[in-house]
């Protein structure tokens, strides 16, 4: 049951991370680019 | 006789259920109550006291009329899309009555055209001194977004212990249609669960960094809740009257950035990759689909702001620029830039730029609006389908397939009705153009505020005051509603409705 | 003559600060600041306002947000002068009004693009404070009768479950 339990919030907080990383890596591709065309 | 009983249970199912909608929304209305009454705003608890009340009267007779019926009469489609949509309806009268009371809205129309921004999570605002209001009012505006996203119906399925005959009617009828897990009551209690661990996540980052920029801890706790609750729902709702603008913070943008992208995200695809699926964030046609039209409309606009001269450095360009693409496309709304600025500084290529993206919207099964990445992807997939069967000799006939979560095959029904669903925004959008021109507002104006509208977005490029023409407020409203319920089940009940009225009309003239 | 000449320069200098501060114009409505942006980018200009929210204090300087009833503009003030500014409004609360001088920025190059205004001179013109928000006696009648209904409504409801469930 205490496995079971840390197994969730392992997923939950990996699924978390990933989705924040995504999120962080396609804004830092947009600011690239906007930087690039900025110039 | 055995007709008007049948329409009569089927009155009563539909009573019962709104009214289990109601309650489930309703009760929302302690939480403003309890921060009122926590902060001595007094007043602004009677409001909520006044409130509550007649939600809860009207909710608990409309389960009277139907208890009897409710385990009894099956539940159908025709019931399931008119409880989502007439709730909806109801809901927005209910909820419009704590604005109201408060005085801060210039009208009752007013109060409702916020309400049902809220609850479309659009974010257009009529409410007026916004820097003044209650906390109980601030608290009650930023709820309305975050349930409105998630849903109503949703929030109502997923306390359902009884009568769960009709609940996947209802689940679509709001205008969602992924089932993460086969039981849709569980389903809607992951919805929630998603949503709760991202709003602990987000307030408390938010807040953490409000301390940071230099707001006091109680202030920065409440202006992180509130702004998170509006990130994730893509509602674009603010607790001061400059949105976003107010903080003056490229770290408070970033972070809402981070959670209004995450929440425009199918729920579908939260649950694959919570499951450990981490490829479906580049397999899934609507994260391709998003990834390529905000790379295009982000490239487009910077390349135009920047040679036009509207921002003198990249980092400007990327707040000003990127952040409000970015925005319009997830069909939040926050804003760091005065609506009017839109159209004195920006110039027509980017207003277009923005009326794009604007349109195409998020996921589908997010909190997000607009034609939704899924319908571009499958029209587009189809196109290329068409041209190949064009090409092709008639014996070899390719199967297109999409990747959403699972391999779905690009059969006729599926592009027929997403051609139909984006057909139906575009008519909406139009419309919305040309009653804002009538009213004698400039066409890329009352387009970019028809496209706002539509896309349940809450960009404004300054049309939405309360002096505007009271048809376009209650144009926006229903445009608002069409748009978030995708049409179909508000559809039904306008059928049913009209249908019932001829009913009565042909039984009345053969007396 | 050492005189004359101190008495010239004193004249030259009041007409030309006169003039300055003629040249600063005055903005109430900050929708006009907004309207004509591009006209009065990087002028001085002096606006009036109430002072709202709070004080973000970022070091050396601060952001003070000012609103003139319906917009609010973004003051970049340096801490010590924000120091002065001692009422925020708010619910229940009217901010200070203040007066400020300052150079307007339709993008603020430092403030990534901020339509701001970077403050020379604060004024406190009118000082700010609780405001009394009077509770209506016709709300709390209301409510207690509707309390009182749902609770009636409430009473049937469970009443006729029961009944129903025998």
């Amino acid at each position: 049951m205490e496995g079971d339990y840390i197994m969730i919030n392992k997923k939950i907080i990996g699924g978390v991370l990933t989705e924040i990383g995504y999120t962080l890596a396609f804004l830092f591709i947009l600011y690239g680019i906007n930087m690039i065309l900025a110039r | 006789m055995n007709k008007t009983r049948k329409s009569l249970d089927d009155l009563k199912i539909i009573n019962f259920y709104v009214g289990y909608v109601i309650m489930g929304t309703a009760s929302l209305m302690l939480i403003p109550m309890v921060t009122s009454l926590i902060f001595k705003e007094w007043s602004v608890l009677l409001d909520f006291t006044i409130s509550i009340n007649m939600a809860f009267s009207l909710g608990i007779f409309l389960m009277l009329t139907g208890k009897n019926k409710v385990d009894k009469v099956k539940v159908q489609w025709k019931h399931g899309l008119i409880i989502a949509s007439s709730s909806w309806l109801i809901l927005t009268f209910l909820c419009a009555v704590p604005y109201e009371l408060s005085g801060k809205t210039a009208s009752f129309l007013d109060a409702c055209f916020d309400v049902m921004s809220g609850f479309t999570t659009t974010g257009l605002v009529l409410t007026q001194d916004l820097d003044h209001i209650s906390l109980g009012l601030n608290m009650w505006r930023h709820i309305i977004t975050f349930v409105g996203g998630q849903g109503m119906v949703v929030l109502a399925l997923s306390f359902m212990v009884k009568h769960t005959l009709g609940a996947y009617k209802m689940y679509v009828g709001e205008g969602k249609d992924v089932g993460l897990v086969p039981n849709v009551k569980n389903t809607a209690r992951l919805i929630w669960k998603i949503s709760i661990v991202y709003l602990i996540i987000g307030t408390v980052s938010l807040w953490i960094n409000g301390m940071f920029i230099g707001l006091q801890p109680v202030s920065a706790f409440f202006h992180g809740l509130f702004i998170f609750m509006s990130a994730w729902s893509t509602g674009g709702f603010a607790p001061m009257s400059q949105n976003i603008l107010y903080y003056h913070s490229l770290s408070y943008e970033l972070l809402t950035m981070i959670f209004f992208v995450i929440g425009s995200l199918n729920f579908a695809l939260h649950y694959a990759v919570w499951q450990g699926n981490k490829k479906e964030v580049f397999k899934n046609i609507e994260t391709q689909s998003f990834f390529i039209t905000a790379l295009i409309i982000s490239f487009f606009t910077a390349l135009k702001l920047t040679n036009s001269g509207v921002y003198s450095n990249g980092i400007s360009v990327f707040r000003k620029g990127i952040y409000n693409v970015l925005s319009a496309h997830t069909t939040t709304g926050f804003g760091n830039l005065y609506a009017r600025q839109f159209a004195t500084e920006w110039g027509d290529f980017p207003v277009v730029m923005l009326i794009i993206a604007m349109l195409i919207g998020g996921s589908a099964c997010s909190t997000a609006g607009g034609f939704k990445g899924l319908r571009l992807g499958v029209v587009f997939k189809s196109i290329i389908a068409e041209v190949n069967k064009l090409l092709n000799s008639d014996r070899k006939i390719k199967v297109f397939k999409i990747h959403h979560i699972k391999e779905i095959v690009l059969e006729d029904g599926l592009v027929k009705s997403a051609y139909l669903i984006i057909t139906c925004y575009i008519i909406l959008f139009f419309i919305g153009t040309a009653l804002g021109t009538y009213y004698g507002y400039p066409v890329l104006s009352s387009a970019f505020e028809a496209a706002s509208v539509t896309g349940n977005v809450g960009l404004s490029i300054g049309v939405t005051t309360p002096t505007m023409p009271n048809v376009m407020k209650i144009y926006y409203i229903i445009a608002m509603y069409l748009g978030r319920l995708e049409f179909i089940s508000v559809f039904a009940l306008i059928g049913v409705s009209f249908g019932g009225i001829k009913k009565l009309w042909l039984k009345l003239l053969k007396q | 003559m050492v005189k004359t000449f101190k008495t010239v320069i004193l004249v030259f200098i009041i007409v030309f600060s006169f003039y300055v501060t003629c040249m600063a114009k005055d903005y109430s409505n900050f929708n006009g600041l907004i309207e004509s942006s591009k006209k009065i980018d990087n002028n001085k200009i002096t606006l009036k306002g109430e002072a709202i929210g709070e004080c973000m204090n970022r070091g050396e300087y601060s952001w003070v947000n000012i609103s003139d009833g319906s917009t609010a503009m973004g003051i970049w003030i340096k801490s010590d002068q924000a120091q002065s500014i001692k009422n925020f409004g708010k619910y229940g609360y009217k901010g200070d009004i203040v007066k400020i001088s300052g150079t307007f920025n339709r993008a603020c190059t430092q403030h990534g693009g901020d339509m701001d205004i970077h403050a020379i001179s604060v004024e406190i013109i009118d000082a700010g404070g609780n405001v009394k928000i009077p509770i209506s006696s016709s709300k709390k009648v209301i409510a207690i009768i509707l309390t009182i209904i749902t609770l009636i409504f409430t009473f049937i409801y469970i009443r006729f479950t029961k009944g129903t469930s025998k």
